[in-house]
């Protein structure tokens, strides 16, 4: 069993507790979820790019935003 | 008070400016109750309409002259500041004194007095009150927006209370999982148009809105098993609160004050959806070979560092931030340079609206201007496109959408 997080606002979703509030029991695998279903706390982001919690460094809230004015380098936040 | 962050054994400090003005927000509500010490003070009527007057023209004359806000707290501290609970007691602090604010106005349109007010109010008098009432539900809507996109259940709930005195629970629902997902599309119903005139974008909006809110659940439901109608679809269960509150003050002031409370519930949902049009005026992301749209970025919507309208809406028109980080407290959200900025705070620019020749004249060259004269690049509105394609030219670059 795995997690998988939200690259925006960290949600965690858990494949053995799954989120049966928005149809998903326990133990339902991550990849079972619709593509396009949006993370349950902000919105904004997608089953498709919610990332194996194993390769999570830092979220992207800075991502396209704070690299257009403070930084030389986009933080590879695009798809 | 100053935030503190240490980062790499160095200390950041960073002091908010505004901390206390925040407060101010939360005594929007009272300002019904204030009409009573002017009534009282000239035997006027016109003392019942001072709610339109504070927004239409005391925040936005007051927002002409404060001037701009830019400041932006330092990354480094955003976490501490978002985590101290001061900000959040002051949106807690708006529900309890909305409804107080609300009980006091139904009291009176049942026909009650108080000192200061020996007769029951005339009609003229109550439609006065009711429009006031309507413009605290209005910004009790912007308050509900705040607390309802917070990972903590319990601001859920709060979102629902401060959305029961306009009926519009189904915000909550519609906003977070609809807008936020298709902002600044065709399809998002509450994003306004290049070239819509505002009173043809509020049925699309209420309507749209509705209907979305209502697939949402129903789906979300669906992958349950289970049937729309059902006290678990979080519509019914936040239109219960609508109906609990409408009840009782029914049942406590009579039967009578019902086309007031109409009134000021389509009131407060006129001035939300009015702020709804203008924020994406004319926006639009671009569709991605994959079929997705681009992420919302920066570009996508009008921003404003009026320090008025931003203290009385909790950092709203610091929207570019917002959208692209939903979760952020209001206190932590920050202004971009980049971002597209109104010529005035929110509360000026809903009275340009109102004029739809005005409002193109003010915004549509700024919308051109922003998408380096590319019409297609806009959330062009079908009824005007070919007049548009005309007068801004450009009419054999076909649409990416």
């Amino acid at each position: 069993m795995s997690k998988f997080i939200c690259p925006n606002c960290e949600y965690v979703y858990d494949e053995e507790q799954g989120h049966p509030r928005e149809g998903w029991p326990a133990g339902t695998a991550f990849a079972d979820i619709d593509p396009d279903w949006t993370c349950p706390d902000c919105g904004v982001r997608e089953q498709v790019d919610f990332l194996p919690i194993e390769h999570f460094v830092r979220n992207d809230q800075d991502g396209p935003i704070i690299s257009m004015e403070t930084r030389a380098t986009d933080q590879g936040a695009d798809r | 008070m100053t935030v503190q962050a240490t980062v790499d054994g160095h200390t950041i400090e960073w002091t908010d400016r505004k901390r206390y003005l925040w407060i101010m927000g939360a005594i929007i509500p009272l300002i019904p109750v204030s009409m009573w010490g002017l009534y009282a003070l000239t035997d006027s009527t016109l003392a019942w309409y001072f709610g339109p007057v504070f927004v239409f023209v005391v925040i936005p004359l007051f927002d002409l002259v404060a001037g701009l806000d830019p400041d932006n707290p330092p990354d480094e501290v955003l976490e501490a500041l978002e985590e101290d609970r001061f900000y959040r007691w002051v949106t807690y602090a708006f529900i309890p004194l909305q409804i107080a604010g609300l009980v006091w106005g139904a009291y009176l349109l049942g026909g009650g007095t108080l000192p200061g007010i020996e007769d029951p109010l005339t009609v003229a008098q109550k439609i006065g009150l009711a429009l006031g009432l309507g413009m605290v539900a209005g910004i009790g809507i912007n308050t509900a927006h705040e607390l309802g996109h917070k990972k903590e259940e319990y601001e859920r709930w709060f979102a629902r209370v401060a959305l029961a005195q306009t009926f519009y629970g189904h915000f909550y629902i519609e906003h977070n999982r609809g807008h936020h997902v298709r902002v600044a599309t065709p399809e998002d119903p509450a994003s306004g148009r290049l070239g819509e005139v505002v009173w043809e974008f509020f049925p699309r909006t209420v309507w749209g809105s509705l209907t979305s809110a209502w697939e949402l659940e129903k789906k979300r439901l669906g992958r349950l098993g289970k049937k729309p109608w059902t006290i678990r679809n979080d519509l019914f269960n936040a239109w219960m609160f609508s109906v609990l509150l409408w009840g009782a003050l029914t049942i406590a002031f009579g039967i009578e004050i019902l086309p007031y409370l109409l009134i000021q519930a389509v009131v407060g949902i006129w001035l939300l959806e009015s702020v709804n049009y203008l924020e994406h005026y004319g926006m639009k992301r671009q569709k991605l070979e994959s079929g997705r749209y681009e992420r919302v970025n920066p570009s996508h919507s009008w921003n404003s560092n009026n320090i008025g309208t931003n203290v009385l809406l909790y950092h709203l028109q610091r929207h570019s931030d917002h959208h692209a980080n939903p979760t952020r407290r209001y206190q932590a959200l920050r202004n971009f340079k980049e971002a597209p900025a109104l010529p005035t705070g929110y509360a000026g620019m809903i009275v340009l609206t109102w004029i739809p020749a005005v409002w193109r004249k003010v915004m549509d060259h700024r919308v051109l201007e922003h998408l380096d004269g590319d019409l297609e690049r806009a959330n062009l509105h079908p009824r005007v496109a070919e007049k548009y394609r005309r007068r801004y030219g450009t009419a054999e670059k076909v649409a990416a959408a």
